[in-house]
This record gives structure tokens, sequence and C-alpha cells, in this order.
């Protein structure tokens, strides 16, 4: 009798559950996207999504096409994507969102509404923006890889955050919104066709396009950055600025020094092992400090005479002290150029309200970044 | 008991006038004697020269009593007198050799079992490579002598039951004394004399009726080939039920992680064990959850797949035309066909069945788009893990089938609760008050030696708590 | 009488998850949009007044747990106390099943009904709950195991991306955004409440339960009975500390991650526990906290229905029609009137959390004093009592 009230039970919960139905979207009707593309103008908003699309083999590889749609609002778009498609538009593998001129100005937070609120969309995806229109930075072709997300990624994160530019994630895009000052960045993306006689592996480098293609390669540039402040561009940091900034806010783990010793003429060319920022905070004296500590390997002296890789050399303390400066100088150039313009792009007021309490906030706060002094140090060893 | 005459004739209407049950007359002196005996299941050579001979030679001047007996007939295994003759005709059909004395008042049976069984070698289900390689046989007593020599000890327990109206099996109940948990022995042996059926022919038709949940996937008796695991086990302090008919001995109380224990993991060393367990658990991992996983995964989350690897499977399944889980039932499906085939199809064919079935059938469907490769892969990983465990085969594999449709309609969060649902279900589970996922659940720390891990057998001082043993110490150190 | 008892191991395992599983959802967020950076604080204060609680409750089973109020002051005393701390398990259960399925629908599926969802989620926690305590304590022990694998892959495939000065300054507002906050999150807390309708197996024998339960005068030295008890209870201590110790680290780990954005985050702990990876090589790691977190939702659901089941089991009901009845009652709650976690919360939120908070107290605040009063006759089946616990 027990046995039989059981699986009456469960007979009733299994024809619940099958009255209520759950519907299965086949993974051929879905467009996985990969890389999304925002801009805006005054009628809503134009969205590119990047969707891989499958090959009749059991091969890894995929093409993918670029699929536009333009709406009102963001959802609206790729809802219109999705109609355009035929499939179902699925944001688990965007890892990518570039936001276009129109984005930026309009409000880069604002716009991102959408996309913090999608439970698929990772907060960890990238987010980039670009000079002019997004779409056509998704859309390029590029010299090392067809997909231009892919390329984006590998050359952000794959191997370590790079000196030479910035990064950043929705998650730190939006936990920035959130500060007192509300200063924000993202790296600026642009695209230039690639060159035939640059060497692969210099910064923007590429390829000669293979033969009888047709088509344009582009390669992809990250050496600026563009600041907000309230969810609104302000202007476009410089490429030392850009370092600079990924000095302080990053943990570098790729990129290279290089300076040029006055005296002898030789170039020094350094490679980061690791370079880390450490904050300090005096409330009082609305000083604060930030020591950049850098592991280099000296790769190559370049002198006139001749090229050749060093062992075991260490370098004199005026290398040291060139490398120092250069480092110094960029982190100035940032928060200098930010502080002009309003952007507390260390967000000092943190650390000095930090440090100081409810006490600093309410007595000594008022124009904080005006008055701080920003010391930077450095701490250079040779691996 | 009757005159002699109507005895002979009714103990051939017992034996409802059977062609094998022969009745041999003769006189010893000038008294009238008998023998009785199944043809086939004696010895002649011992009834001629140890029962026959000697009862000529006495003349028939002895006392017709089981004593008189006894000393005509001395070299006798075994005397018995039975004053009833249904017990005395059990006794002629298992294999005994009976006299008839004129004026006796009883019956005699002489152990003269002579019937062929099969020979003491390596049981197919329990090859080793480093251990001993007796296997247990269809005859009750070469198992007792199989055990029994393996104790030195009087310790050693045999307590007999008979079940079946119509085979009257011998079943022995062994245990070791001051070791085994005398309630559980009580129990075994109280479940086995309430069994009132008409025939047992194995072990398992036992095993049913000593375990609570007949309809569960899980089984809740263990049981062994091998006298040298039996004879572990007791030491432990389980109890092995022997079934006369059946090499298979049932040995309680049962715990599955048992099952994940080899019996040459017991003769390797400890490191080699511990990886191969672990290898083991991992099968299991892979078969039961595999199969579902795939399905859900494609179905519901395939979030969680990494992009190279969802591009893969996308373009594997691109032209399928089956649903995911329709395509990894027809699959599995396949291969249950083919694994039930493979066990009894005869010797011959079975290796180019082999190659039709596994190699010819799995391209050709995948060829011909019926299949995408990577669901014949995972189906036969997950076949390959199911034979890590092969005595839960049957378990996990209708558990995987089940997780299939799970998943399939709930992705992985229903899959998530169907495992909770089974690990409640298991957890709950309790063989002769043992936990059934013991040492993990509950824990019983002491137990984690000789779990996944394997220690030393140095270090394993204690028995298996999770039995909660009074004497409990097995090693002294 | 005899399927509420737990191992110590088991009752520290099962305190662990009351406490944690359901302040790392949404509450973390709920928290943050009134005390900012100084949740942390909050929730270290909600915490360590639980951990108070944990010691009465466990002070009560010792004493011989709800049964022992039945058996001296009758049903109806009884009935007073467990029929509204039934009532109280049965509304957390609807509003925690109201956001594991808005979590679940809303994460985990392109397009599934809240009811499906909810439906499946019920039955699991039935058949769960029907176990009873032996079941439930079991299927923690194993489904702990998961912690150690979720920690494993976040150290191998994880990055730490956390900027500590985000805490700082610690409570620079004061305690009235931390008091506001915590009042806020009021029906959050006092979730041990549930264990006191479960028995600890303490392996006292006959005469030390009967002296106990008398209320009678320790002869033996308090420092050696103390030591004593810390053994004996060192798992549910364990439980608790890991409550105590864990919970607010997340939350301070939360709070570096976040900054002042925390509000906005749907499930803390799945969000955590994607380490900061990107879904590239090996996918999204945050699937191993998902299914950790919704293995142990789904634990701490069981409990709250065998709790409610437990209440009036004890007065002639069979347990697995208490525990389908609490489970349905809760499913029809969470998927009418709280049909997404936003009304769920709302509810929460309301005047509703304060006799929710009352509840909880007041019942195991009576039991106590109920059960301390001493002169009272030694408590009846303690021979039965000890045969039961042999057995778990």
């Amino acid at each position: 009798m027990k046995r039989a009230y059981k699986w009456v039970a469960f007979a009733l919960c299994f024809a619940l559950i099958l009255l209520m139905g759950v519907e299965v979207v086949p993974l051929q009707d879905r467009a996985i996207v990969v890389g999304l593309a925002i801009d805006a103008d005054e009628e809503g908003y134009s969205v590119a999504a990047q969707i891989l699309m499958p090959s009749d083999d059991d091969s890894k590889s995929s093409g993918y096409i670029i699929s536009e749609a333009r709406s009102e609002t963001l959802s609206g778009a790729l809802t219109k994507i999705s109609e355009q498609s035929n499939l179902i538009v699925v944001m688990s593998h965007c890892n990518l969102v570039i936001l276009g001129k129109g984005v930026i100005d309009r409000g880069a937070y604002y716009s991102l509404d959408y996309l913090i609120r999608n439970a698929y969309l990772s907060e960890n995806a990238l987010l980039l923006a670009a000079e002019g229109r997004a779409a056509d930075i998704l859309s390029a072709k590029t010299a090392y890889s067809e997909t231009s997300s892919f390329y984006i990624q590998r050359a952000l994160m794959e191997f370590g955050y790079y000196n030479d530019r910035t990064v950043r994630t929705i998650r730190e895009f939006i936990v920035s919104h959130y500060t007192y000052n509300r200063a924000n960045w993202l790296p600026i993306v642009t695209k230039r066709v690639a060159q035939s006689e640059e060497n692969p592996g210099t910064t923007g480098g590429g390829t000669e396009s293979p033969e009888g293609s047709g088509e344009e390669q582009y390669v992809f540039d990250f050496s600026t950055t563009a600041v907000f402040r309230d969810g609104k561009y302000r202007f476009t940091l410089s490429q030392e600025g850009t370092t600079g900034l990924a000095y302080v806010n990053s943990v570098i783990e790729e990129g290279s020094v290089t300076v040029t010793d006055p005296e002898t003429g030789n170039v020094y060319n350094c490679y980061i092992v690791k370079s880390r920022a450490k904050k300090s905070f005096e409330p009082d004296s609305l000083t604060a400090t930030v020591e950049v500590r850098v592991k280099l390997i000296l790769k190559e002296i370049l002198s006139e005479s001749d090229i050749y890789a060093p062992e075991d050399v260490e370098p004199a303390d005026s290398i040291r002290a060139l490398i120092s400066e250069e480092i110094i100088s960029d982190v100035v150039t940032a928060f200098e150029t930010c502080r002009a313009d309003g952007v507390d792009i260390f967000d000092l007021y943190g650390g000095f309200y930090g440090e100081g309490g409810a006490s600093w906030r309410d007595s000594g706060s008022k124009n904080y970044l005006g008055d701080a002094t920003l010391n930077v140090k450095t701490d250079i060893t040779f691996h | 008991m009757k005159d002699y005459d109507s005895e002979i004739v009714l103990l051939k209407r017992a034996f409802n006038g059977s062609d094998d049950f022969v009745v041999r007359e003769f006189t010893a002196g000038e008294v009238r004697m008998a023998l009785l005996f199944c043809d086939g299941m004696v010895e002649m050579r011992e009834i001629d020269m140890g029962v026959l001979t000697p009862l000529i030679a006495s003349e028939g001047k002895f006392e017709p009593t089981a004593e008189g007996m006894k000393g005509v007939i001395v070299t006798a295994e075994t005397l018995e007198s039975f004053p009833s003759r249904k017990a005395f005709a059990e006794k002629l059909a298992k294999g005994a050799c009976g006299v008839i004395v004129e004026g006796a008042r009883e019956y005699f049976a002489i152990g003269t079992q002579g019937y062929a069984t099969r020979p003491i070698m390596e049981p197919p289900t329990a090859a080793v490579i480093k251990g001993p390689r007796e296997g247990f046989t269809e005859d009750f007593k070469s198992n007792m002598v199989l055990i029994r020599r393996r104790f030195g000890s009087g310790k050693l327990v045999f307590k007999a039951v008979v079940v079946g109206r119509y085979t009257r099996t011998q079943i022995r109940v062994c245990y070791l004394k001051g070791i085994a948990r005398k309630d559980v022995v009580d129990a075994i042996t109280e479940k086995l004399k309430k069994i009132d059926i008409d025939g047992v022919v194995d072990s398992s038709y036992v095993a049913k009726f000593l375990e609570e949940r007949n309809y569960s996937v899980f089984k809740q008796s263990g049981a062994t080939e091998k006298p040298d695991i039996l004879a572990s086990k007791l030491l432990d302090g389980r109890v092995g039920v022997i079934v006369d008919g059946s090499p298979m001995v049932i040995t309680l109380p049962f715990m599955l992680i048992e099952d994940f224990h080899d019996s040459e993991d017991y003769y390797r060393r400890p490191v080699r064990t511990t990886v191969v367990r672990i290898m083991r658990l991992l099968g299991v991992f892979f078969a039961v959850l595999l199969p579902g996983v795939f399905v859900a995964l494609q179905s519901h989350q395939y979030q969680v797949l990494p992009l190279e690897l969802l591009i893969t499977i996308i373009n594997s399944t691109t032209g399928i035309p089956f649903s995911p889980v329709l395509e990894m039932l027809i699959a599995l499906v396949f291969f249950e066909v083919l694994g039930e085939a493979s066990v009894r199809m005869p010797r011959y064919f079975g290796m180019a069945m082999s190659v039709v079935g596994g190699i010819i059938l799995g391209e050709t469907a995948v060829n011909a788009g019926v299949l995408s490769s990577l669901t014949v892969l995972i189906t036969a990983m997950s076949s390959i893990g199911l034979f890590a465990i092969p005595d839960e085969v049957g378990a996990f594999s209708v558990i995987r089938i089940s997780l299939v449709f799970v998943g399939a309609t709930f992705g992985i969060y229903g899959m998530l609760l169907a495992v909770i649902a089974i690990l409640a279900y298991v957890c709950s589970m309790e063989i002769y008050g043992v936990a059934y996922l013991a040492p993990f659940a509950p824990v019983v720390p002491g137990d984690f030696r000789d779990s996944i891990l394997k220690v030393s057998i140095k270090d394993r001082t204690r028995r298996t708590g999770a039995l909660r043993l009074k004497n409990n110490t097995r090693l002294k150190l | 009488m005899k399927n509420n008892i737990l191992t110590s191991r088991q009752y520290g395992i099962l305190a662990f998850l009351l406490s944690f599983v359901f302040k790392f959802s949404l509450l973390p967020g709920l928290i943050a949009e009134v005390a900012g950076r100084d949740m942390w604080l909050v929730i270290t204060f909600a915490v360590l007044i639980e951990a108070g609680t944990l010691a009465v409750i466990v002070r009560i089973s010792a004493l011989g747990g709800m049964e022992a109020v039945k058996e001296r002051y009758g049903t109806v005393v009884y009935l007073v106390l467990a029929l509204p701390a039934a009532m109280l398990f049965t509304v957390k259960c609807a509003v925690y099943m109201s956001e594991v399925n808005t979590f679940t629908t809303s994460y985990l599926f392109y397009n599934v009904s809240a009811e499906a969802a909810g439906v499946i989620l019920a039955v699991a926690i039935v058949f769960l709950g029907v176990r009873a305590a032996k079941g439930i304590g079991r299927v923690a022990e194993i489904a702990l195991w998961l912690i150690p694998i979720l920690i494993l892959i976040g150290a191998v495939f994880g990055k730490i991306k956390v900027e500590p000065s985000y805490v700082r300054p610690v409570a620079a507002d004061g305690i009235g955004p931390i008091a506001s906050a915590f009042d806020r999150s009021l029906f959050w807390f006092f979730d041990y409440t549930p264990l006191l309708f479960f028995r600890l197996k303490t392996n006292d024998n006959v005469a030390e339960r009967k002296r106990k339960s008398s209320g009678a005068a320790d002869a033996e030295g308090s420092v050696k009975r103390a030591l004593g008890s810390l053994k004996k209870y060192a798992p549910v201590i364990g439980g608790a500390l890991g409550a105590v110790l864990i919970i607010p680290f997340l939350y301070a780990v939360f709070v570096m991650t976040y900054g002042m954005s925390g509000h906005l985050v749907g499930n803390a702990f799945s969000s955590l526990g994607s380490f900061n990876v990107v879904n590239t090589e090996i996918g999204s790691i945050d699937w191993s906290a998902i299914v950790v977190w919704l293995c142990f939702a789904v634990i701490v659901l069981s409990i709250l229905v065998f709790a409610a089941g437990r209440t009036v089991e004890s007065v002639g009901v069979p347990l697995p029609v208490a525990v389908t009845v609490a489970a349905a009652v809760a499913l029809i709650l969470a998927e009418t009137l709280f049909f997404n976690s936003e009304k769920a919360m709302r509810f929460a939120l309301s005047a509703a959390r304060y006799p929710a908070a009352a509840i909880a107290v007041t019942v195991t605040a009576a039991t106590l004093i109920l059960l301390e009063r001493r002169g009272k006759a030694v408590r009846s089946g303690i021979e039965a009592e000890v045969k039961d616990e042999a057995g778990v």
C-alpha cells in the first residue's frame, strides 16, 4: 500500500512536469555570440554580433558571421538579430563587448544596464571602446586569425597583462562607476591595415596578407585609453598615460621597457617579468604614494656597432635610473592628465577615506584631487 | 517402519518409479537386506568395498541398529539412522547409499556421495595475477572444505539450514564465533528458516530473501567465488552463506564500497591499489554521469562548455537527424544489446561480432550521419567505465539511462536533483544495521584506511568500524 | 521517535549549511544596498548572535529536545511552541525556494517555467526530507566533499583579483547603517531553529541521561565535564566556528571584489565562484560553485520541510505525509505569492521579518526555559533513546 502511494505521487509529479513542459532548443538553433559591438545614434542602438557558424566536419574550426540590427534598446536589437538569423542569440560565450563612439558619448554605463542584468553574459567579459564604429572593429578581418573577437581577447589577456595597454572587464567597469569620483576608463581598440614589412610580434605588427586574398587584413592597436567620469566620456589618454595607468592598476606580466642611454647612445630593452604597484595614503597631508615594483630581464643592448644579447649583465645604476624615470613619467602623465579634467583615475578618494575615515571625509575632502600630491617610487630588480 | 517388503515398495513409490533409483536386494546369512541409491550419485566402489562386502561378511549377525551397523561398516564416512522414511528418502536423493535391514526399526544412510562435480579452478569472474586461484564450486561440501582449510581454529562455525520443498537445498551459514555479531547471524539464520519455497537452484534466490528491498537497483548482499575473499570477509566480521548448487557465496552485511575492492587489491602494493581504486571511482563517475551530462549540456547548459569544445560539438552534431537524447539512447541501447549478445554468443562468433558491432557499426553509424562521433565516444567511455565495477553493472547501467532522460528534460539542474535523490536513497539504506555507504556516510574515520585509499596491512589494526563489532582488533602491534 | 538523531559531525555540517547557504545568494546584495562596504560587519554581528542561539539549541538537545517538552508538559504546550515554528519553516522554505527557482530559471535555462523548476525542486526536497535525519545528515556528509573540489578548481584555474582597500574605512558612518541593514535582513537570520527538531547523538549512557534530564546537580568537576563536552561537541563547535569565520570572510571578499556595486549582484556565491575567469579553454568555472550551492540549497530546504513535518509527526501524522504537505505548501506559496525572487524579497524585507525572527527566538528561549526547570521527573524512554542512537 505504501509503495502504491509512492508510485501515485511519482506519477502525479511526472505528469505535472510533462504538462508544464521544458523547452529544449537544439545547439544548432542557437547563435553563439562571441563578440558584441554596440553603436548608438539619435535613433537608438545598432548592435553587431559576431556569431559562430558551424562547419560540416568534426573539426574544431568554425566560420563566423556578423549580424547587425537596430532598435531603440539593446535588448530589442538583440531580439532582432535572433529574428534575422532564425537562431536564438545566446551570450554565454560572449567574452568581448566593444562600445562605439556613439555609445560612449551617450553614456557607457547607462548603455550597459541590460548587459549587467543579463545572467548569461559573464561579468568577466572584456569591455573596450572604439574610436569610431564598434561594428567596424568586430567585422575587420584580422591578419593572424579569422575571428576578431578571439584575436582581441588573446592580445589583451592570453599570457597576462601588458604594460602598454589597459584591460577592463564589465565587472571592473561597474565597480569603478560606484566609487566616489566615478572615474573610469576603457582601452580603445583601433584597427590598421597590416603592413608586410613590419615584423610580427611588435606592437600592432602583422604578417603580409595571403596572396590572392583580395581583402584587407588588419591588426589592432590598444595604445590609448578612453577616460570617463560618471559614465560620460571625457578624453583619450595617450600611450604614455595608458602605460602609466597599466603600471598602477594591473599586475603586469608581459611587455617591455626601452630606454636610451644619453651618454653612450645604447638602447636597452628590458623584458618585464612582473610588475605590481602598491598604493599608500596620508590623508592629513593629502599625499598618495605609489610604489611600482618591477622585475625585469635585460634582453637586448643595441649599440651603434653591434647587437648582442647580454649574459648576466647587470645594468648600471644609470640605466636603472632611466627605467625608473620612464615608469614614473608614465604614471605621472596618467595622473596629471586625468586630474586636469577632474578625474580621480587612481581613486585617491578611496585611499584617503580608507585611511582617514569619516573625519577626513567630513572635513578635508572637498578639493582633495586638486590639492593631492602623488609620489611615485619605483623598485626595480633584475632577474 | 513397516515390514521389509512393504518398505521396498513404499520407497520405490517415494521415488515415483524413477529409473535412476536402484534397489539391490541381497541376503547376509539369513537376513534380507537391500541397498538403495540413486544411480550416478554414489561412489560404486565405496559401496561395493565399504558397504556390501562387510554386510555380506557379517552374515547378518549384528544388531540392526545404528551402533550395530557402525560396527560392521567401519569405513563409512558418515552413517546415520532415520526413523522417518521421508528424511531417509531425502538423504538418498542427495547421494547417500541407503540400507534396509529386515527386522530393523530404522533406515540407515551411509555417506557415499560420488557424483561428478566441477573441479576447483580459477573463477572466470575473478581472475588474478597475484594471489590464490581457487574458486568455489557447486558442491557445498567442497566449498566448506575450502573455507575450513583456511582456519586453523575451531572458531569457524557452520550452521545448517535446509531450504526448498522439492530441492531440499543445503545451506550453510558460516561465521567466526567471537567476531561476527550474534544478532546478524541470528537474523540471517531466522530469515533462511522462514523461506518456504518449492526450490532453490542458486544463491541468488537466497540472496533475495536476505535482502529487504527486492526492487532496488542496488544489490544488498555481497557475493564471492573465491575462498580467500570469503575468508578475509569472515575475519572482518561478516557472515557467509554457502548454498549447495551455487559457486557464489553470499556475504553479509554488505556495503557499496566492497564492490570497489578487488581480490587483488590485498596482494598488491598499497599505493598501486589506491591509484587503481581511484581509477575505478572515476570510471563509475564517467559511466553514470557522462552520458546524462553530455545530453544536458547540449540541450540546456551549453554555457558550461569551453568554446572550442562547443564548436566541435556543434560541428559534429550538425546534420544528425535525432535530438541529443534520442541519439544518446540509441547509442546506449545499441551498446547494451552488443554487451548482451557478446555474453551469450558462442566463442567462435564472439570475435567477429565484436569487430562488427564495435568498429564497423559504430563507424558506419557516424559516417551515415545517424550518430555523431562524440556521442559514440561518450557511450564507449561510459560503457568501459561501467566495467570498472563489474558487480554493479546492472545498477549503474539503469541509473545512467535514467539520468540521460533527466538530463535531457531538466539539464544539469535536474541531474543534480536526481543525484541528490539517489544519494538520499542510498544513504538511508542499511543492511543488517550497517550503513550502505559507510565509511563515507556516515563518516567512519578508521575505515578510510581501506576504502578508496588502501593502507598497508600492517596499518590496518582494526576491523571495519561500520560493522560495529565488539571484537574490533585485528592486528596487535 | 528515532528518525531525528544526528551524529555530532552531521550536526556540525548541517549547522554550517543552515547558516551559510542562503546568506550567500541574494542577501549580500540586499545588505550592500544599506550598509555598503560595512556589509561584512553586519553579517559578522548576525553570525555571532546565531552562534549563541546554536549553543542554546545544543543545550536543548542535551536536555532531550522538543520531545522532552511534549513528554513533560503535554501535547498542547508542545504544539503551542512547535506549530509556529512549523509555519516559520514553511514560509522560509517558500522564500528560499523562490530564490533558487529564480536563479535556476534565469541562469541555468533558456526557457523553463518557474513552475516546472519549482516542482522538481519540491520533489527532490520531499524525497530527501522523508529520509529524515539519517538521510539528510549522510547526504550532507557526502556533499561536503564538493567544497574541496570547488577550492581546488578555483586554486588551479582561478585568478585572484581583489582590492582590500574597498573594505576600509570600517564603520565610517557609525552603527546606524549596520543596525539598519541588520534589521532589514532579519528574515535571513536565526537559521539554526530547525535543529530544535533534531537530536544530537551524545553517546551518553542511561545513567548520564537520567542525571541530565532530571536537572540534578553534577558531582563531577566542571572543568573535567567541560573538557569532555568539548571533545564530544567538537564537530558542532567546528560547524559553528566555520560559519562564524567563513561567512564574514566571504562577505569581506565580496566587498573587496565589488566595492560599492555589490547591490547589483544576483547570486553572490556563483559570482565569486567564477574566480575572475572568462570562459575560454576550460569553460566557465562558476558551474562548480553553482553545483555546490544548489546541492547545499536542496539540503537546507529539506531540513526545513523535515523540521516542519517533524513538528506534527510527534502528534501522530506520518512523516512522509507531513513533509509532503509542508513542501507542497511552500511550493504553492513560492509559485503564487512569491512568483519571482523580487516578490519574495519584498515579503522578506517587509514587516513579516519581525514575527519570523520573534518566532525563532521565542520558541528557542521558551523551550530552554521549560526544559531547564528543575525538580521535574526524569523523562521516560531513555533506554529506548540509547538504543535508537546506537543505530545511528
